[in-house]
């Protein structure tokens, strides 16, 4: 608790984040069954050699949301979505992380509304690798929201660019 | 035994699965799929003669389910067909969108259970079993 109200604090420019968490821990806890408990990071990058899948969320707010799943918990949370095991280098393993974004980004959208903020989402995109980092034009800051759950633990990058589509920086 | 023919259209095949997965469990008869992968593929695959229910997603690349709902809602032929969206989006107006504009009847949000499937589906297979009956059609069969 601490945790979250220090996060809340130091991150002024990320104005309705806690929407993301929630949105995240909500969307787990209706596919694995219990709420992940999380926490603020900050911008610092943790090591991590996995799956990240990212989608942007465009309209009164310009964010990118990546999930950030290392591989064994991509593994473990793959299997309770699809309910058969998922191999991490298929295909298919893209599918079902690009659908969790996909899900969290719906409950995103769904709680930014009800505090006034209208956005879209864009279509997910998914990534293999190390250490995944967004790079965009304009302004952008980072933050990391950690979350532990009993399939392991994973991350959500928030990235947040003042530079909002058709709008001078 | 006849079985119930559903095109399922999602981009993912994943999600393709889970709901084909869930709708055999589901208790509410048998099923034979078709797949698509985005809207127009699922527009070339519907035949009113070969489709009882439509399950569609509504983030696709190529064309949204929204779009699919609404061109097939246009077309005399698909007229009545009863549309399931399954999709992430939660916000009332796309809601709307789905059910009262484009006349989709009946909408899941994503992550779903066998038991919300049921609670959507069984009626509208039950509807389209009644109309289909007092016309001779395919569901007659099943009684």
């Amino acid at each position: 608790m601490m945790d979250r109200m220090d996060g809340r604090r130091e991150c002024g420019a990320f104005e309705h984040w806690e929407c993301a968490a929630e949105a995240t821990a909500g969307s787990f806890a209706m596919i694995c069954g219990d709420e992940p408990e999380w926490h603020v990071e900050g911008a610092a990058a943790q090591s991590y050699d996995g799956i990240v899948a990212v989608i942007s969320i465009v309209g009164d707010v310009a964010w990118v949301v990546m999930l950030c799943l290392p591989r064994d918990t991509a593994n473990a949370i793959a299997r309770r979505f699809a309910g058969y095991d998922i191999a991490f280098d298929s295909p298919d393993m893209g599918d079902a992380v690009g659908e969790m974004v996909n899900v969290i980004a719906g409950d995103l959208l769904a709680r930014l509304e009800a505090v006034g903020v209208k956005a879209e989402m864009s279509l997910p995109t998914v990534a293999r690798g190390t250490d995944i980092e967004p790079v965009q034009h304009g302004r952008m800051q980072t933050m990391r929201i950690g979350f532990a759950s009993a399939e392991g633990a994973f991350d959500v990058k928030l990235a947040v660019t003042d530079q909002l589509p058709g709008r001078e920086p | 035994m006849s079985k119930v023919r559903a095109l399922v259209i999602d981009d993912s095949q994943v999600m393709r699965n889970i709901v084909m997965q869930c709708l055999g469990r589901s208790g509410m008869g048998e099923f034979e799929f078709t797949e698509a992968g985005d809207g127009e593929e699922g527009l070339k695959k519907f035949s009113p003669a070969n489709t009882d229910i439509v399950f569609v997603d509504w983030n696709m690349p190529v064309m949204t389910g929204i779009e699919f709902v609404r061109r097939l809602r246009a077309n005399p032929k698909g007229g009545k067909v009863p549309i399931v969206m399954v999709t992430s989006e939660k916000t009332m107006g796309k809601m709307e969108d789905a059910l009262d504009r484009a006349h989709a009847n009946a909408y899941i949000c994503k992550p779903f259970t066998v038991e919300d499937l049921q609670r959507s589906v069984a009626p509208l297979l039950k509807e389209a079993e009644a109309r289909s009956a007092k016309g001779g059609g395919f569901f007659s069969k099943l009684m």
